[in-house]
Formats: structure tokens, sequence, C-alpha cells
């Protein structure tokens, strides 16, 4: 990979070998910088960015120009490329994965030799399509921080190489020359503040997705549909999927953020159907208002906004009336799921009322102890595992305990299991382990064996405060979980072990920094992450409406906005028209002005005729208007001295002060007459 | 790292602009961004596409900064031959008030000689020395200084013509050519230019002051012992009579062939001229009907190489020059056929 070291001492000492050591370190250090989200966003996995990771900082230590690989071993290692892509994942987890994965590896061989000039656009081409693949990958905060680094460091290696460049082909300058911080820091901080509102004004026109189906793998976040065999490996999403607010002042317990988005009752063969038959339509009432059931004793009442396009609204267990922003039918299907009958725009918000002792869901039926015929080995076991239980309560109880404990947590889906197998009964005695929607289906499953009515429901559960009083739940936070007819009334059981159930986080146990960073990363998930064209739309209305609220302080903004253009315009006028010290035609054509000002007004009040020298006008300044002797003698002094013995100009506001002190110094012209 | 410029250029109120390999990259890529963005919906890109349209505006506008606060000003070189290597100061000044300047290539308009400028600090200023050369002799405006900028990200070239004031003399071209040919006045000619002995250096006597005696030769010493102004008599030396005659007359008009061999012969007469100079004997020109006596110094050859710098060809019957003791040392044109 790195050549011959003759051949490399060689290159060495050939002219412009500095040069291209210095474009070599520059390309690899970008290339580590670059390479740094890959892993971190899973586009690209470990091991094949640590191979790109070591072959650059390999690259970068050298102390010599490389030479690029030999075809034959490029030819060789093409092959080991395709093996190692597809041992990866290859085409499992989408398109992006496997060419972020071949763009790496191509870029690795490549690495060695890209300072040759005629290598280095191709390497630049494949280490921006590198770069470009990790940063639409990233969600989190730091790209703030993140992407002025990389532009920063661009700037720096450009300016370098142009420098060094230029230094070779015309000589001057210095080899240690580096373009100035000044010039660096100015250009990152232009770019940033042109970037900050063209970032706002650039048109949506689709809805936005943080994270995940960049990274190649599927994406946690709610599924009205449980499919187990389908879900292949999961990548935690940051992606906002709500944001809930409770009652004033008021700390919830972490199971309240626990809100249902699908309650499934059919199972067949690894998913979890929703039936569209039986299903309600409600019109909500003239306030939005939906009654769901009885009013509860002692009430609560929070305020839930879907941040993402959906049907669906979440509920906590307990709802018994829901306020919604608009007049939408919804459909209430037999399992208790409120589903609207079209898709509303992210952003819409509507509150809750609910009774945190209760769930409340539509009473037990035939569907709910429905089990397929292949599954009947889960009734020995779930007996064994319930043996000894009192009643269906604790049966409940220890079939929870049980999956808890016995397995294990994984969001990666097991590459033996095979597709000829139910899912859950391979979860149950082979593989052990599975995520959240494994162990739901289990423990429904075997509560179904032991006649215990269970459905199970898809949702969120938990959220960490926003530092404004709500809490955001994530795509992270989605969930499954399992509810059983036990003791007269249904009740939530989660199964999954503590590390795979999403956690809650307390605003009263996080010290203030923390609250602080998580209003920076509010602000980042709100403004940016999730920005869409419903925030532009909104801010645009929320601009005319102000606006048109008064039109007496929309004439006086936009008079003053008018003002502000033109003094605006007016103060780059003359600011242009300011010389520049050192332009030596553009100052002799000011001195030039003014004396021929001078004349001007010399001939205006028939002090003079046509065609005199600048001494003559002088001497006529001189009888007419005595007190303005100094200044006129200063200009026409410093006109011939700049024209004719090329001394070095004064500056043009002097030239201009002294005009208009000339000036303001003559009588009125008639009093002259 | 993308070095080349294209051939065509924008030209704009007080500066130009080429663009450079950088710009079709970035207008390639920049619309691919734009759709990757749009079409995935992906805010992250967003960001990046910002970001990268914010780099392209924060360059035009540094480089339009740092390009409006240069100036630059030619330093002339005491003496220039047409054909050699001339050595030109250049110094560029930069007013900007808070960016220094970097990566600035000054080149000569119409003339060989690029140079990058060292980095010149905000508010100062750097001197760099570049070697051009003059194709003619004759008088020469000062070349315009074109500026070039280039950073921080190289999208354009822009560029600013600063124009330069005064002109620039440059001698006749020096040549290695065959051995000198010189002549001699008339006694007449001699004559006219004034007294044909010169103050010689050795005395020989000393005598009371006359009327009419150079008060150069005043031996003060003597003059104040004596009470009476005493001189010194010198011996005279005669006048040299070694003159290098150029015949300005062609034996056709605006004929470029036998123009360009007029410059060759300019040539010629100038290196016979410095090369005697050099050794210290006394030269004197003649260039068609006007005399230049013999003598010798830095302002004699000075005055020599000025006239031979600007003499200019004429037709026959023109400008005759005068009787010569030895006709055939002429510097002449002459059909052959």
């Amino acid at each position: 990979m790195t050549g011959s070291s003759g051949g490399g001492a060689r290159e060495a000492r050939r002219p412009g070998a500095g040069t291209a050591l210095e474009r070599q370190r520059w390309l690899a250090g970008l290339a580590l910088l670059l390479s740094l989200p890959l892993p971190l966003t899973g586009v690209v996995t470990w091991p094949v960015a640590s191979l790109f990771a070591a072959v650059a900082a390999g690259v970068a230590l050298s102390r010599r120009p490389l030479s690029p690989v030999p075809n034959w071993v490029e030819n060789l290692l093409a092959p080991l490329v395709v093996v190692i892509v597809v041992m990866a994942g290859g085409l499992r987890f989408g398109i992006l994965r496997p060419v972020a994965h071949l763009a790496v590896l191509v870029a690795a061989v490549r690495l060695p030799g890209s300072a040759q000039p005629a290598r280095t656009a191709s390497f630049a081409a494949l280490l921006t399509l590198v770069g470009v693949a990790g940063i639409a990958s990233s969600t989190h905060v730091s790209l703030v921080v993140y992407l002025p680094v990389v532009l920063s460091a661009v700037v720096l290696a450009v300016a370098r190489l142009e420098l060094l460049g230029l230094a070779g082909k015309l000589g001057g300058g210095r080899p240690a020359d580096w373009p100035p911080a000044r010039l660096v820091a100015a250009a990152v901080l232009i770019a940033v503040a042109v970037a900050a509102p063209l970032f706002g004004l650039l048109p949506r026109l689709r809805s936005p997705f943080a994270a995940g189906v960049m990274t190649g793998g599927a994406v946690s976040g709610f599924r009205e549909t449980v499919s187990l065999n389908n879900i292949r490996s999961v990548q935690v999403s940051r992606a906002r999927a709500l944001r809930v607010v409770l009652e004033e002042g008021e700390e919830p317990p972490g199971e309240w953020l626990r809100l249902a988005g699908a309650t499934s009752q059919s199972y067949r063969g690894g998913l979890w159907a929703q039936g569209h038959r039986g299903r309600d339509r409600l019109l909500p009432g003239s306030g939005g208002e939906l009654a769901l059931g009885e009013e509860p004793a002692s009430p609560r009442r929070l305020t839930v906004t879907v941040e993402k396009p959906s049907d669906r609204i979440f509920l906590p267990a307990g709802a018994t009336r829901v306020l919604l922003p608009e007049r939408v039918p919804f459909w209430r299907d037999p399992q208790g799921s409120l589903e609207a009958s079209r898709r509303l725009e992210g952003g819409f918000s509507y509150s809750v009322v609910f009774d945190p002792a209760r769930v409340i869901l539509p009473p037990p039926n035939a569907g709910d102890l429905e089990m397929p015929e292949e599954l009947a080995e889960l009734r020995p076991y779930a007996a064994e595992v319930t043996a000894g239980a009192s009643n269906r309560t604790a049966a409940a109880n220890l079939l929870e305990a049980h999956l808890r404990t016995a397995f294990g947590y994984t969001l990666e889906w097991p590459l033996d299991a095979p597709f000829s197998r139910d899912p859950v009964a391979w979860f149950l005695f082979e593989g052990k382990r599975g995520h959240c929607e494994f162990f739901a289906s289990a423990m429904v499953l075997l509560l179904r064996s032991l006649d215990i009515p269970a459905r199970l429901q898809t949702g969120y559960l938990g959220g960490e405060p926003d530092g404004a009083g709500g809490w955001v739940v994530r795509d992270a936070n989605a969930h499954a979980w399992v509810v059983a007819y036990v003791d007269e009334g249904w009740r939530v059981f989660d199964p999954t072990p503590a590390d795979g159930r999403p956690a809650f986080a307390s605003a009263l146990r996080l010290p203030p920094w923390r609250l602080t960073w998580l209003r920076v990363e509010e602000f980042w998930d709100r403004w940016v992450l999730t920005f869409s064209l419903v925030d532009q739309l909104e801010l645009a209305r929320q601009l005319w409406e102000r606006a048109a609220s008064g039109w007496r302080r929309l004439a006086l903004w936009l008079a003053g906005v008018v003002v502000g253009v033109v003094l605006l315009v007016v103060g780059l006028a003359l600011w242009r028209r300011r010389i520049p010290d050192g332009r030596v035609a553009a100052v002799r054509d000011i001195t030039v002005r003014a004396v021929d000002r001078l004349r001007r007004e010399a001939l205006r009040r028939a002090w003079v005729g046509a065609g005199v020298t600048p001494r003559q006008v002088q001497q006529v300044w001189r009888e007419h208007c005595p007190e303005a002797g100094a200044s006129v003698e200063w200009l026409v002094a410093t006109h011939e001295a700049v024209r004719y013995r090329g001394s070095p100009p004064p500056g043009a506001r002097e030239v201009r002060r002294r005009l208009r002190a000339t000036l303001r110094s003559l009588p009125p012209a008639r009093a002259s007459k | 790292m993308s070095g080349r410029t294209s051939r065509f250029s924008l030209a704009f109120p007080g500066f130009s602009l080429t663009p450079r390999r950088a710009l079709w990259v970035f207008v390639l890529a920049t619309p691919a961004l734009a759709a990757a963005a749009l079409n995935t919906g992906n805010n992250a890109l967003y960001l990046l596409l910002s970001l990268a349209m914010g780099a392209f505006v924060a360059s035009g506008s540094l480089s339009r900064h740092t390009l409006r606060h240069l100036s630059a000003r030619l330093v002339p070189p005491a003496e220039a031959f047409a054909g050699a290597p001339t050595p030109l100061a250049i110094q560029v000044r930069n007013s900007s008030p808070w960016l220094p300047a970097t990566g600035v290539v000054c080149r000569l308009q119409g003339l060989p000689g690029e140079a990058l400028i060292p980095p010149v600090p905000a508010r100062g200023v750097a001197t760099v020395t570049l070697t051009t050369a003059f194709p003619r002799r004759g008088r020469h405006p000062l070349p315009a200084v074109r500026i070039e900028v280039r950073l921080p990200l190289p999208f354009f070239l822009k560029a600013v013509v600063v124009r330069q004031a005064g002109e620039l003399l440059v001698y006749p071209r020096r040549v290695a050519g065959p051995a000198a040919r010189w002549a001699t006045l008339g006694e007449r000619e001699m004559q006219g230019m004034g007294p044909t002995a010169v103050r010689g250096a050795e005395v020989q006597q000393l005598r009371e002051f006359r009327p009419g005696d150079d008060r150069r030769d005043v031996h003060w010493k003597q003059t104040a012992r004596q009470q009476r102004p005493i001189v010194m008599e010198r011996r005279e030396r005669r006048r040299p009579s070694r003159f290098l005659v150029l015949d300005r007359e062609l034996p056709r008009r605006n004929d470029a062939t036998l123009l360009a061999r007029f410059e060759d012969l300019v040539s010629e007469v100038a290196t016979a001229a410095l090369d005697a100079l050099r050794r210290g004997e006394a030269v004197g020109l003649v260039l068609g009907g006007s005399v230049v006596p013999p003598g010798v110094g830095v302002a004699h050859t000075r005055g020599l190489l000025e006239r031979l710098a600007l003499v200019e060809a004429v037709g026959p019957g023109e400008d005759p020059l005068p009787p010569l003791a030895a006709t055939g040392a002429v510097y002449r044109l002459a059909e052959a056929r």
C-alpha cells in the first residue's frame, strides 16, 4: 500500500515533494475528520470505520509522499472489499449502508497516492461522499460544532495548499506561510451567519426525518403493525415523536408517560394484525371533545403534541376524554385505539383527561384468547413458569418476572433465526433474546395459553424533560407492552428487561447544567432536526398575522425598512466612493476634482475667465476670500505634489474636509457681486 | 487543490472574475446536495447545503474585501535596457483595518513578470521585486499592475488592474557586435561646439589674475599671501575628437525591414558607446545633424543613452550628417543592389 521505500525517497527528493507530502497529510487529516461520525451514526460499522481510520492515520503520519497502490494489488483488493461489504450486512439494511461501506473501503485503498494531482480530485470526491453520508445520518446536537470545525479544516487545507502551489509555481512567498487565522475565522463566521437564515428559508417539501433511514437499518419508532420477522437491526433514533406537558408544576411518575397508539389482538406467524372489523366512527363534539369513558374522581390532564405526521392519537391507559384541535372524524377499533380518518400533519396537539389508577379498554372478547395451533407448546411452558400461582394476577406477575430475568435484550435480529419457525416460539425456546416486541408478544401468547385475555399495545414509554416544563418523547422511546385482563380489570404488564425499557428522566433529579443542556437539545430537536414545511408556513403565518393585526405598526415597520434600506444604500455608496489609501490614480482624481471645484466656483463668481491654472485659482481665491487661503493653498499644493512629484496621496476624507471648509467660508454669491 | 483557471473571465466595475475549477465542482455538487436534501427531507443535509452556500458567500465577500483594500505601486528601476532582465519593485499596500492579505499575486500588464506577494498585514505594506524585460527602447509608460486574489476558497480568481503614474525611458538593447567604428569631425564643426582645447590638469605657472580667467584657477593661498588675485596657468589639452556617428536617414521611409535594421544599428552604437565609456574613453555622438561633444562620466553616459533611446529614423535628406573627417566610419543603412 505504501510503495517501495527507495521510490519514496527518490520522490521526496524531487522538487514539489514537500507540497505533495503536505497535500497527502491534509487529505488524510480530512479523511480522519470526516470519518468521525460514520460509526457513531451507524451508517458504517465499527470494524470498517476503524480500518479506514487506521489507513488514514498511517498516511497522515507518513514522512514521504506515498505512491498509489499498484493496479494488480487494487485488483486483488477489489473482491476483498466486496466480501467485507457483504459481511457487514450487504443490502439487508437498505442501499445507503453498503454504498457507504463501499465508499469508505475504496477511499481507504485510494488514500495512498491521493496526493498526486491526477488522483486528488477522484479521492476528494470519494471523501465528500463519505462525509455527506456521515453528516446526513447524524442527528446529535454536536453537529452544530462539527460542521464549522469541518469547514475550518477545509478552508485551512485549501488555502494552505493554494499558497504552497503558488509558491512552487511563482516563487516568492515563503513555504511556511499559512493562511491567517483571521481569514479562516471570518470565513467560517460569515458562512455560519449566512447559513442560519438560509436553513430556515430553504423549502421543505418532504417531511423531515431526523435519522435512521439514512443509517441503512430499520429505525426504532412507533409502528402500528408489529411484524417480528421484518424488523431486522434497529437503530436508536433521537427523532422527536411527541411532546407531553402535564398539568402545571406536576412531576409525573414515569408510568404516566406510557402512551399507547395501537392495541393489537390477532397474531399470525409473527404478525400482529389490526382488523378494521367492528370499528366505531366517532365525531368530536363542537369543542373537539371526544368522550371515551366515565369522568374519573381525580382527573389528571396532559397535552400531547405529535411532532410527525400521524393518524394515531397516543393515549395514556386511563384516558376518559380527549380534546382535539379540529373536528376530524375518528375510528375507534374494538381494542380501544383511536385512528383519525385522515393523516394529520405533524405538530398537532390535543389534550387528554385520564385516570392514572385505571386502564380503560373495551371488555375482553374471544379474540383476546386466540392462539395459533402451532404454538400449543407454549401451554406447558407457561404452566411450568406459573406453577404455584394462586390467581391470574400472580400468574401474570410470574410470567412478567420470568421473561425479564431469563431472557436477554438485543436490538439485533439474530441472523440464525429460521423463517420457517414462529418467531415467538423461536424466541422462547431457542433464541432467548430479542427486543421489546418479542417480550410483549411472548407474554401475550403465554397469558392466552393460560386462558387469561391479553392484548399487545405499542406506543411510547418514558421521555426526558425538555427544560421548559414538558417532556420530549423520541422515536427511541417507542415500546411494546402487554395489557392483560386480570382481577376483573385490565392491567399493564411490561416483560421487557430493564435495559430494554425506554427510560424516564425526572426533571427534579437533574442538575442545572443538565437542564440547560436539555434546553439546547430541545431547541436543536425542535428547530433544526424536525424543522419542516409546517414550521415554515407557521412562521410565515405568524409574521403575516402580526403584520395584519396592526396595519399602523406594519406601515411604520415598512417605513422603517425603507428608510433603513435607503440609509444602507447611501452609506454603501459613500463607503464605496471612499478612496482607499495608496490608490494614486483615484486620489489624483479627487484632488483634481477638488481644484476643479474651486475653479468652477471662481468662474461662477466671475473672478477668473476660462482656462486658468491651479496657481491662478489659488491667487484669485486668496484675493477674494482670504480666510480660505490656507485651505486653498493646501488643496492646490497637494494636487501638485501628487500630480507632479509622485508624493503619497492624502486621505480622501481630508481632501473633502478641506474643500468643504473652503466652500463654507465663501460669502454669498450676490453679495460678492 | 484546484489550481486551474478557465479561459473566460467576467468584467465588473473595478474588478474581474475568472472562474476556477473549484467553482464548477461547486456548481455541480450543490444542486446534487440540494436534490438529496429536498428528496429526503433530511435536515442535516439542509444544514450542509446551507453551510456550503454560506461558505461560497463568505469566500466571495472576503476575497472582494481583500481586493478592494489592496493597492500596488511600482518603483521604477534606475536604468533599463531593452531586452535585458530588469528588476522592478512593487509595493503592495493593504488598507484593510483587520484582514491580512495572503496569496496575492501581482502581474505586470503587457510585460512578463509575476510574483507571489508575501503576506501583507492589515494596514501594512509588503514589497517584492520581480524581473521583467522591456521589448523596445524608448519611452514606456510604467506598466499597470494586475493584483490577483484567490483565497480563502478558490472558486474565482479575482483581479484588479492598478494603473501606474509615470513613465520609464528604456535604453537601447545591448548587443555583442563588431568593433566600434569611430569617426572624427572637421575643424569647422568642432569649432561650432566651442573651444577645441580643454582645461588641463598640469599647472604651468602662477600669474596675476586677468579678466576672463576661470575663477576655478584662482590659487587661494598665494592670493591670500600676496594680497592680490593669483591664478594658476594650466597647460591646455586638445579636445578629443572621437565620435560614433549614426545616420538617421533611411533609403526609404516606413519600411519595416529597414526600421528593424535601424534598431540593430542603434543597439550597436549604444553598446559601443557604453563599452568605451566604461573604459574611461571620451565618446561623442553624432545623430543626424545633432552632435554631442565627446565626454566621459555618468551624466554624459546617461545623456548619450537617452538620446539613443529616443532617436528615430527619418526619410532621405531629412537630417543630413555634418562633414566628417572619416566618412567610412558611419553607422548607416544602405540598400544592396
